[in-house]
């Protein structure tokens, strides 16, 4: 009798010691593009949960949207896209800053692609200096002020034109529609994520003529954002979200440069951005982008592209300074934590 | 001007100033940041711009002409089809089931089919316009037509009149306040989807709804709310302007005038 | 104030149109429920320049023999025969005779003077001729200066007028009247009926005046025409020998009232009867 009292206090006090291991949620908007890679390792193979944080994960197809639900409170993490759009946002007064890397094309594994319609190309646009035969032309980008416009308005400059008058910009449309589109000649040329140009090529709708990361060499492509007051809040939350993105980007890298070696890991890939499709998804690798292990992202490369909308292109109606846009702190508390606990054992 | 046309057009006026007055007010004091309101003042310099650079001018020029040359195009056919259903009962009988199914379907929802067929230039932009306003028309138009008191009908014969004499004094006049009811409805709707056909099939890189996509895509609300309210006058200014129309045209329709018994 | 003289045209030749109705009936489908008969063989010969009141319960079909004396309604058996008695011609239904309709059915968007011309209209008479026959006619029922009314801004017994003026202005043989007065108060009633006495005084057409008041009926008619409840009969012809030119002084004298006595006591069993009748889906 006696056993079976202690028996029962010594469960109680099991139980009322759980708490002490409740898990903090975080609202995390994605989408399911391969440059999310790192999240969705960190997902599934559970190194989230084994800091204590349960990710509630939100799937944008367009990146563009989740920044309106960020600022209505519904997401305290979020995959930002570097556009004009973000820095009108923010300048605007949405409570966000970038915290952590999501893709750059710093190592050469830029995920993005330049092609134009069969008809361009049997015109002579075959190579990126052949691009101002491209004036007039429709050039198809998904938004106005995007990465792909970026990048695409650089090659444009480096071949000689004014990419403000001197193409016509038709955007609008999702990458799916943009590959059907150039098939058809409604879009003269388009600056496409490399698996959808490699699906064009591969369709005969539009040849790849060249890698976009090749104009915008140190370019940052995304990006995460953190709420403010969440950053406030739930500092603590926040770096190790960043803690476990870091530590799956190295396997995500890895992976990426030899997809053979780590069929789990592309398997999981797959299942989140090609609905399953492995062979589709290892086609394209390298060209994945890659996220630095250190977790920072470019910032001077993100303060140029500011520069870039407003002043030349006039998209963006005023610069954020860079201690409102950024916060950098988290990421660089996340390293040494890693560092020096190890919590994933090496 | 007398006591109450003056107090007629002041207090809408004032009540619209003091909107914009509190909206400002309200932005300033509470700080909020302009990613979730723009204050008056920042839409009226996003509008100021907008009419320096011409871009205004331009897109509400093309919204404007495909608004009319739509609702031109579906007031002929719409009030055309309409007195004819109410002459020819087989014509009723056909019409009618297509007239039902279709009526309910969002216009909006078409917009990706017409873009395939006809592309995004001015025919589409214009059949869409067309297409959403030709159903209230027809449709009231047929009903205005088979309210038409019959005894004014009888009348019209006793006195001689032919039968295409008939539905041009008689039937088209009395059914003239529900054709009209139906082409401000049509009207109404017309402008909805020329703008909605404008921001969706934007490639053809005019128009208020190209202006109102493009400023949404970089997140300029300054320029989007400069927009919206463009396009809230002129919808405003087109349907008092086609009231006028209406009461001057057929002034018995309109509640208007002294009444002696 | 009416100027009964400007009735009579200089050139007139005054038409004279006999209506003979032959065994005409009348039923009325109704969807849903089982026929109804209106009218059942009534015969019947309106003379030329005779003023006869058609007197009924509501329901009996004395509006829906109007309708098919004047070619509006057909009948469902019998036939109506219109024709001048000295030379026997003949004219079909609708174009000898014009109705005055019970709820006027003038034309709201057309003004007072559009109104009265409109019968000229549709025959393709010009803008400026028809508009100064109309005028006058106008000015013949007392409604001068209201051309450009609508019919809205009119009182009743100014629309009553319109209404008369556009009938009349037709110059057809045959008058039919659909219960006109009916919507009118006392004292206009008794106006507009003094002003009918002295229109018929001047011209002396064919009239068909159908009416539920038995002092109307008198008063106005060379004969009343008693209907009965549905289905309607010809119950009986009363003729009315009171002298012309008539005035309402009539309705105090004792003539009157014995004729009124005798209708009332026709009309009152079929009144008893036509108020256990459910009503039909067409007009008495």
């Amino acid at each position: 009798m006696f056993r079976t009292f202690t028996a029962a206090v010594l469960l109680l006090a099991a139980f009322h010691a759980s708490p002490a291991a409740a898990n903090d949620t975080i609202h995390v908007g994605e989408g399911p593009f391969i440059s999310g890679g790192p999240y969705f390792i960190a997902r599934d193979k559970g190194y989230f949960a084994k800091l204590g944080l349960d990710v509630d994960t939100r799937i944008f197809m367009d990146g563009a949207l989740a920044v309106p639900a960020m600022v209505s409170g519904e997401l305290d993490i979020t995959l930002v896209t570097l556009s004009a759009g973000l820095f009108n946002s923010i300048a605007k007064g949405a409570p966000m800053a970038i915290f952590l890397d999501r893709g750059n094309n710093r190592t050469g594994r830029g995920g993005s692609a330049i092609n134009v319609s069969n008809a361009m190309y049997a015109a002579g646009v075959t190579g990126p200096a052949d691009l101002a035969k491209l004036k007039g032309k429709k050039f198809g980008i998904t938004a106005l002020g995007s990465i792909n416009q970026y990048e695409a308005a650089l090659a444009l400059q480096k071949a000689g034109l004014d990419p403000r008058t001197d193409v016509q910009w038709i955007s609008g449309a999702s990458q799916p529609d943009l590959v059907k589109m150039l098939g058809r000649d409604l879009v003269d040329a388009a600056d496409l994520a490399w698996q959808f140009g490699s699906m064009a090529q591969d369709q005969k709708l539009g040849p790849r003529i060249m890698d976009g990361g090749t104009v915008n060499k140190d370019g940052q492509v995304a990006a995460y954002a953190v709420r403010k007051d969440f950053a406030e809040k739930h500092h603590d939350a926040a770096v190790r979200f960043a803690m476990a993105i870091m530590y799956a980007a190295r396997e995500f890298n890895a992976a990426a440069g030899a997809p053979a070696d780590h069929p789990d890991t592309v398997a999981l890939l797959a299942k989140a951005t090609t609905q399953g499709n492995v062979g589709l998804l290892t086609s394209f690798a390298p060209h994945w982008t890659a996220t630095s292990e250190d977790g920072l992202p470019s910032t001077d490369a993100i303060l140029r592209m500011q520069d870039y909308w407003v002043d030349y292109f006039r998209l963006a109606t005023e610069k954020v300074p860079a201690a409102q846009l950024f916060d950098l702190s988290i990421a660089k508390e996340a390293r040494e934590r890693l560092d020096r606990d190890h919590p994933f054992g090496n | 001007m007398t006591k109450r046309r003056l107090a007629e057009i002041a207090l809408p006026a004032l009540s619209i100033i003091g909107f914009i007055a509190v909206w400002q007010i309200v932005v300033e004091v509470r700080g909020i940041p302009p990613i979730y309101l723009p204050a008056p003042s920042a839409i009226a310099v996003a509008l100021a711009q907008m009419a320096r650079d011409g871009s205004l001018w331009i897109n509400l020029a093309a919204t404007i002409s495909r608004i009319f040359a739509g609702f031109a195009v579906a007031a002929i056919c719409g009030v055309a089809l309409g007195l004819l259903m109410g002459r020819s009962r087989i014509v009723a009988q056909i019409a009618d089931p297509w007239l039902a199914a279709l009526y309910p379907l969002p216009k909006i929802s078409l917009i990706p089919l017409m873009i395939i067929w006809l592309g995004t230039g001015e025919t589409y932009n214009i059949v869409m316009s067309a297409i959403s306003a030709f159903f209230p028309i027809v449709l009231s138009t047929y009903a205005g037509v088979q309210q038409v008191d019959r005894g004014l009908v009888l009348a019209a014969r006793d006195l001689g009149a032919s039968p295409r004499q008939i539905q041009a004094k008689v039937i088209l006049p009395a059914a003239v306040p529900h054709i009209f009811n139906g082409l401000q409805l049509g009207m109404g709707v017309t402008i909805i989807l020329v703008v909605a056909a404008e921001m969706i099939g934007g490639s053809d890189q005019t128009g208020m709804g190209y202006l109102l996509i493009n400023a949404g895509q970089v997140m300029d609300t300054d320029k989007v709310f400069a927009s919206l309210v463009v396009m809230a006058v002129v919808g405003a200014v087109i349907i008092k302007l086609q009231r006028f129309i209406d009461r001057k045209a057929a002034p018995w329709a309109v509640h208007a005038g002294p009444h002696q018994d | 104030m009416l100027l009964a003289s400007r009735f009579i045209r200089s050139d007139d030749v005054r038409v004279e149109m006999d209506v003979r109705v032959e065994a005409v009936s009348k039923v009325w489908n109704v969807a849903g429920a089982s026929p109804v008969t209106a009218l059942d063989t009534v015969h019947h010969r309106f003379p030329s320049g005779r003023f006869s009141c058609l007197l009924g319960p509501s329901g009996c079909g004395k509006s829906t023999l109007a309708q098919i004396v004047g070619g509006l309604e057909t009948p469902s058996t019998g036939r109506i025969s219109i024709f001048e008695p000295a030379s026997g011609r003949s004219a079909p239904p609708g174009a000898a005779s014009i109705m005055m309709w019970q709820g006027l059915n003038l034309f709201p968007w057309r003004s007072v003077v559009d109104n009265v011309a409109f019968g000229l209209e549709v025959a393709g008479v010009g803008r400026a001729e028809r508009h100064e026959r109309a005028r006058a006619m106008l000015a013949t029922v007392g409604l001068t200066g209201f051309d450009k009314h609508l019919p809205r801004q009119l009182s009743g017994g100014m629309r009553q007028r319109v209404a008369l003026a556009r009938a009349l202005i037709m110059e057809r043989p045959i008058l039919l009247m659909d219960e006109p007065f009916a919507a009118l108060d006392a004292q206009t009633k008794i106006v507009m009926q003094e002003e009918l006495l002295r229109i018929f005084e001047a011209s002396r057409k064919t009239v068909l005046f159908v009416t539920h008041a038995i002092d109307e009926a008198i008063l106005l008619g060379d004969e009343v025409v008693v209907m009965t409840a549905r289905p309607g009969r010809i119950k009986e012809v009363i003729p009315i020998d009171l002298p012309r030119p008539r005035s309402f002084d009539l309705v105090n004298t004792k003539a009157f009232g014995a004729l009124f006595q005798r209708v009332f006591h026709l009309i009152r069993e079929e009144v008893t009867k036509a108020m256990a009748k459910p009503t039909a889906g067409a007009a008495a």
